[in-house]
């Protein structure tokens, strides 16, 4: 018997510890927040205009704005490569280790060479250059702040996503189905056993949201606005996501939520009335951190 | 899983676990499978962002060979579940649920008789730990490895000609090994019911 006092005591406290953990917690939300909105659409010449992701940049600004956010816009001309790293500078002069930064771009995005993922800024030329994931992932290094959400509508944005621990189910090419648990698992151990490089933007770097996968388009609604969206088809809903995104009701939207109401919203309203191959799906980074990116209204 | 439950299941086991040394014996040995749950806390870390505690619970089978007085070998099978922690700071380490596999050794420390059908067995379990998760909310997969210690406390019910049930109330210490998470690890309470499939041999010594 008295051999089992001491596990007994073991017991009890760690039920006393448990109690007291359910009753204890309380939130502390005191940092600041920053956000870089780009957003093009008058790219030089006429041949690549698009028609409403300007329209994309203003609106969340408008949103980030309204959630407490020091908003810096730029578009079309204005949003080059040297006034993104000068922006970055400036954030990075104001902003302590505890605060959040997020990059919001809508315009092109596409694969570059061996496969990279990149997004053309105003002075990218489309036919020879871009800001490729590895470029923004050391840009993003400099800034102090721990907390780094990039948000990318635009096509093929899933390439910015790097695959380190874990593995994705919703393929690059999404077309209405996602893998079954199981079928990950090679990939996953494969990832915990052998992990390689990656040139994409790791979780610990920035979580990163996409429109879309690595191998598909994003979509816009049409010059005339007729489908009803007048934005990209992925900002709409994440313009959204704030009313309607906070899924457990604790008064805050990640991006994980962002994530998943946009991801559900799309295949609802999007993928069930188009062609197969105009589908597409959002990407999230893994990792097992999450940030909150907007409050619930 | 709410923590409120997690605090009366906590209480419970409490219960249980300060009532079962009202009978003392010896042990039966052979083949036994059973059934288990139980709950806790896990605690995640990543530099520079602080630790946080998230609440855990799960719940499976297990089959264990007992391979003499002392020594056992088992193998549990258990689906869990992890809850985001909370959000302060603007940060949360995210939820996630799974599947894992328990390879363990079973060492009983003591056998306590106190009468012939009456008996308390306390040991530890020792093992390995193989986990196949999916994040809350994503269709993102991870797999990752720990290992346990999981001490225990046996209680032996009297047995009919099917076998022998006991209830068993644990701790289990668990501390996993994560790629993307340098601090992962668990601690809980759990119960377990278990059937011996064969009967002990008759006549010989507690």
């Amino acid at each position: 018997m008295k051999r089992t006092i001491p596990v007994l005591a073991a017991l009890g406290t760690l039920a006393a510890l448990a109690g007291l953990w359910a009753t204890s917690c309380s939130l502390d939300m005191r940092y600041e927040k920053y956000a870089i909105v780009f957003g093009v659409a008058d790219y030089p010449g006429t041949a690549n205009d698009l028609s409403w992701t300007v329209a994309d940049a203003q609106a969340m600004t408008a949103l980030l704005t309204a959630q407490g956010f020091a908003v810096y816009e730029r578009t079309n001309a204005g949003a080059t490569r040297t006034e993104l790293v000068s922006l970055l500078g400036t954030v990075n002069a104001a902003a302590a280790e505890e605060d959040l930064v997020v990059f919001y771009f809508s315009g092109h995005g596409g694969l570059g060479a061996q496969g990279v993922g990149v997004i053309y800024l105003y002075d990218d030329p489309i036919e020879s250059g871009a800001f490729t994931d590895r470029e923004l992932a050391d840009a993003l290094r400099i800034l102090r702040p721990s907390k780094k959400i990039v948000i990318i509508d635009a096509c093929n944005s899933g390439g910015f996503i790097a695959d380190v621990a874990d593995v994705d189910g919703v393929p690059a090419d999404y077309t209405g189905t996602i893998y079954l648990s199981l079928g990950k698992l090679g990939s996953a151990l494969s990832a915990y056993f052998t992990p390689g490089a990656d040139s994409d933007i790791t979780p610990g770097e920035a979580i990163v949201l996409s429109a879309a996968g690595e191998r598909e388009f994003s979509y816009e609604d049409y010059s005339d606005g007729r489908l009803g969206y007048s934005h990209g088809v992925f900002t709409y809903y994440l313009l959204q996501a704030p009313k309607r995104g906070d899924k457990n009701g604790d008064g805050f939207v990640t991006v994980t939520e962002a994530y998943d109401y946009t991801r559900r919203m799309i295949d609802q309203y999007w993928n069930s009335e188009v062609y197969y191959l105009e589908r597409f799906s959002p990407h999230v980074s893994g990792g097992p951190l999450d940030y909150v990116l907007f409050g619930a209204e | 899983m709410p923590r409120k439950t997690i605090a009366i299941a906590a209480a419970v086991l409490l219960c249980v676990s300060l009532l079962g040394p009202a009978a003392l014996g010896a042990a039966p040995q052979g083949f036994s499978t059973g059934l288990r749950a139980g709950g806790g806390i896990e605690l995640a870390g990543s530099d520079p962002f602080p630790v946080k505690a998230q609440a855990a619970g799960g719940g499976g089978l297990y089959a264990e060979l007992q391979l003499n007085r002392w020594l056992g070998l088992g193998l549990a099978a258990q689906a869990h579940f992890t809850a985001p922690s909370d959000l302060s700071g603007g940060f949360q380490y995210r939820g996630h649920w799974g599947a894992d596999l328990r390879p363990y050794l079973s060492v009983r420390w003591t056998e306590h008789s106190a009468s012939e059908n009456l008996e308390l067995v306390a040991g530890n379990l020792l093992g390995a730990i193989a986990r196949y998760d999916r994040y809350l909310q994503t269709f993102r997969y991870f797999f990752y490895m720990g290992m346990y210690v999981e001490p225990y406390l046996e209680l032996h019910f009297p047995g009919g000609a099917g076998g022998r049930h006991s209830l068993v109330t644990s701790m289990p210490l668990d501390l996993y090994f994560r790629r993307d998470l340098p601090l992962s690890a668990a601690a809980g309470l759990a119960v377990a019911w278990k059937l011996y499939l064969r009967r002990p041999p008759t006549g010989g010594a507690p």
